[in-house]
């Protein structure tokens, strides 16, 4: 990645304004007194690259000075910015060249880049353009993305990421850029560049850094992640199967045990599952139920089937009781019935208004999208203007009582969401009220129809011949094998189930296999290399650049997170605060040469804003010049911006080959109108 | 009889007016919004009458609405069976709209996009994430919905 040229127009009130920096190959360095325009320009670089998130959480507002945005010092006076926009041309690996362009203020969303296929600065002709999208969800993923388009031009296969989440993502590039572009504001303030954490990246500089050196970790990190993967799925599917199970169990009215609820390697369990049904008071296994059905059903069996005479006087008396059940248990239904129609519509009443809260939160959302859209829209009724008299208006289309106030929508959306939240909480607990009612009214239906065969039959058996079998008699016996069958299917289908898991078992063990055969850490041999090279060059320009605050042979950087360390811990934080700078640029600087002789990601490019910090000692600012002057014979790119005395500059730049840019007074500077 | 002392409400009681919750469609920037996507997507040439822009605002409101005109355009139900509801907050948003330049009037009863209000319209129209669902409906009506059937909707007076 090599950058060609930035461009900068601000059209303000008193004329055109701008600034052209065409960058060259090998050491370029910018000079401009301090707060002359400097920063801007390297800001303006990382915003035409859509990088603001290294530098602000804000979506809406852009990281760029009031220099673009509104107010412009000229030298002589202020002037304001009425339009701005940024220009930069970028090379990849191929020598293909793109400029995008993006406006600061103006007519243009400022979320939007436009690209231009070709070097349309260097060479202007005809060029042909599209326009992509930034700094919303989706700029890596979606095909209008820009950072996607972005990563695809450098040639960049950026590895995909855990979140905390728990979900995965492409690691984004603005957690890889600040590995080779220190802005001023936050670039020289720790060791390790820093990320943004807001993307809820895990271990995000472990996995910057492996992306840059292209290390096989990245690999075996994968295979992690594709283990973790196929774990999740495991667990889903083995929590279906514990659902059947129980399902099984519920649908006898019974219950299953011993149910290992998470995956587990060794089948079967130590403990059988089994599904238990209640018998009088206790709970009995199904199997033992089975055998005992059994055993009456042979029992009767063997007895011929009693004649109606002989049982009449027990009959009635069983009749009389079997009614007296059925008017007791009838009563009990029809309550329950009424009570469960109430709490049904309560569901429906709690459903309807849930629906109406999604729909009026989905408009009210629709209205902050508009309002952070901005463009010119309703411009004066965002403002709360009638566009007509410019009289103050409401945030509403209805009157509303005088003086009464209407929530602005961030806490109309908050509101709503709080209602959604408690009406959610609410339902969740009708809709298992209304569940669990409907099992007692089905298992007491179940009751009310079995006590109505038993009196159909005991009537029937009442007035049927004396000689004839008992009718009573005989439905034990249907009732019985019914049981039967029932219970046995129950069972086939529990073991079948079951079976389900012992396959899901064996899987889950040999993943487990798998994962104690990965690599402890996930570093290979030729990444051990790689690091162990870093640390060599790390050590060589802390001694060039005059390091004292430790002993230098003892920092090494570590192949577990790749931070430096000293005597196998973190640097400690009371080194001094020149030397702190100096551990940053040989770090940094150390991660570009490490592709000199290996095969990396790195894309040979360093920029430095004001690298001097903390009056490091001239002499350690020279070395550093001289140490980064060898990019040009390297192929790599290292731009450097600073305020450094001209004299002195000169002085300790010498005969080093670089090409040198400074700005008398401020940088954007007044153009010739066009 | 002694009162007893609680200090707590020794205090005068203080009443604050809070800011009231709207629904979110009677916010004025999601009605113009609207109000150009009805124009856009579902009326010839960019232009409609004003008491069509009211049918489309009334089908939208709420589901029983979108089925009821989806229903008459499909010839299942007759327009007479309907009441199209008239809602006033259409006329402020429409005129808030005529206001910011974004439509204007022709003929004395018909409303047309400017060419601004259009340029606003496309964009709001392919932004994927806004009006979703009313965009969907939109479509669906597209341009269906005549001036004639708007007529038999308000009792077929000429």
């Amino acid at each position: 990645m090599r950058l060609r040229h930035l461009r900068i127009r601000v059209m303000t009130d008193q004329g055109l304004f701008g600034v052209d920096l065409p960058f060259s190959d090998g050491l370029f360095v910018l000079r401009a007194e301090n707060s002359m325009g400097k920063s801007t320009c390297l800001r303006a670089i990382l915003v035409a690259l859509g990088m603001e998130a290294m530098l602000t959480t804000s979506k809406t507002d852009l990281p760029i000075p009031p220099v673009l945005k509104d107010d412009l010092h000229t030298g002589e006076g202020h002037a304001s910015v009425i339009e701005s926009d940024i220009f930069l041309e970028i090379e990849n690996t191929k020598g293909e060249r793109i400029v995008t362009h993006r406006t600061v203020k103006g007519a243009r969303d400022s979320g939007l880049i436009e690209v231009t296929y070709g070097p349309a600065l260097t060479q202007p002709g005809q060029h042909r353009s599209d326009e992509y999208f930034v700094g919303r969800s989706g700029d890596t993923t979606r095909d209008l993305g820009f950072l996607r388009f972005l990563i695809k031009f450098l040639g960049w296969n950026v590895p995909t990421v855990r979140t905390f989440q728990g979900d995965t993502r492409p690691l984004y590039p603005q957690c890889i850029v600040p590995y080779f572009f220190v802005e001023q504001l936050r670039g020289w303030s720790t060791l390790e560049p820093p990320l943004p954490t807001w993307f809820g990246i895990k271990e995000v500089h472990k996995r910057a850094v492996e992306y840059l050196l292209g290390l096989d970790a990245i690999g075996i990190g994968a295979k992690r992640l594709e283990i973790e993967e196929q774990e999740q799925a495991i667990i889903r599917e083995w929590s279906t199967i514990v659902g059947a199970l129980r399902a099984i169990a519920k649908a006898n009215g019974g219950n299953a045990q011993n149910i290992p609820s998470s995956p587990v390697a060794t089948w079967p369990p130590e403990i059988v599952p089994v599904i238990m049904i209640p018998k009088n008071d206790q709970w009995i296994p199904l199997d033992k139920r089975r055998l005992d059905l059994a055993n009456r059903l042979q029992e009767i069996e063997q007895q011929e089937i009693p004649r109606v005479s002989e049982i009449v006087g027990n009959a009635e008396a069983e009749l009389g009781q079997a009614q007296g059940r059925l008017n007791d248990r009838q009563a009990v239904l029809s309550r329950l019935l009424e009570v469960y129609e109430l709490e049904s519509d309560e569901v429906a009443g709690t459903q309807e208004r849930l629906d109406k809260i999604e729909i009026d939160l989905q408009r009210n959302k629709d209205t902050r999208t508009l309002l952070n859209l901005g463009g010119n829209a309703a411009s004066s009724v965002v403002q709360q203007k009638c566009p007509t008299c410019h009289q103050h208006i409401n945030d509403s289309l209805t009157p509303l009582a005088e003086g009464q106030g209407v929530m602005s929508i961030d806490e109309n959306i908050t509101f709503l969401e709080e209602q959604q939240r408690t009406f959610r909480a609410v339902f969740t607990n009708q809709k298992d009220v209304v569940a669990a009612r409907g099992q007692q009214l089905a298992s007491l239906r179940q009751e009310v129809s079995n006590l109505r065969g038993e009196i159909r039959s005991l009537k029937e058996t009442l007035i049927s011949d004396g000689r004839a079998p008992s009718v009573a008699a005989v439905r034990e016996r249907v009732k019985l094998r019914e049981g039967l069958d029932r219970y046995g299917r129950a069972e086939e289908e529990f073991a079948g189930e079951l079976e389900n898991l012992g396959e899901l078992a064996a899987k889950w063990g040999s993943l487990q296999g798998e994962k104690t055969q990965l690599p402890k850490d996930d570093t290979s041999e030729t990444d051990r290399k790689k690091i162990g090279r870093w640390g060599v060059l790390l050590r060589e320009q802390l001694r060039l650049y005059d390091f004292k605050s430790l002993e230098v042979d003892e920092i090494t950087v570590s192949d577990g997170t790749y931070r430096s360390l000293h005597e196998g811990f973190d640097l400690p934080t009371n080194i001094s605060a020149s030397d702190f700078i100096r551990v940053i640029w040989s770090y940094l600087n150390g991660l570009r040469e490490v592709g000199l002789e290996f095969n990396t990601n790195h894309p040979g490019l360093l920029v430095f804003d004001e690298p001097r910090q903390q009056s490091a000692k001239d002499l350690s600012f020279e070395q550093l010049l001289k140490r980064v002057a060898r990019a040009g014979e390297q192929g790599h790119q290292v731009i450097f911006a600073t305020s450094e005395k001209e004299a002195t500059l000169k002085a300790m730049l010498g005969d080093v080959p670089h090409t040198y840019h400074a700005f008398e007074g401020h940088v954007i500077s007044r153009l010739p109108p066009q | 009889m002694s009162k007893p002392e609680i200090p707590e409400l020794n205090t005068p009681f203080v009443f604050k007016e809070r800011p009231e919750s709207i629904p979110g469609d009677l916010r004025p920037l999601w009605r113009i919004g609207l109000v150009l996507l009805m124009l856009y997507a579902a009326s010839r040439g960019k232009r409609s009458s004003f008491g069509r822009l009211h049918v489309l605002n009334w089908a939208l409101r709420s589901d029983e609405g979108r089925d009821a005109l989806l229903g008459i355009l499909k010839g299942q139900l007759f327009p007479g069976t309907v009441v199209v509801r008239i809602e006033p907050s259409l006329n402020r948003a429409v005129d808030f709209a005529h206001g910011e330049g974004l439509l204007k009037k022709v003929g004395g009863a018909h409303i047309v996009l400017t060419s601004h209000g259009e340029a606003e319209a496309k964009r709001l129209f392919e932004h994927k994430e806004l009006y979703v669902s009313e965009r969907d409906y939109l479509e669906q009506v597209g341009k269906k919905l005549t001036e004639k059937l708007v007529n038999d909707l308000f009792g077929g007076q000429p």
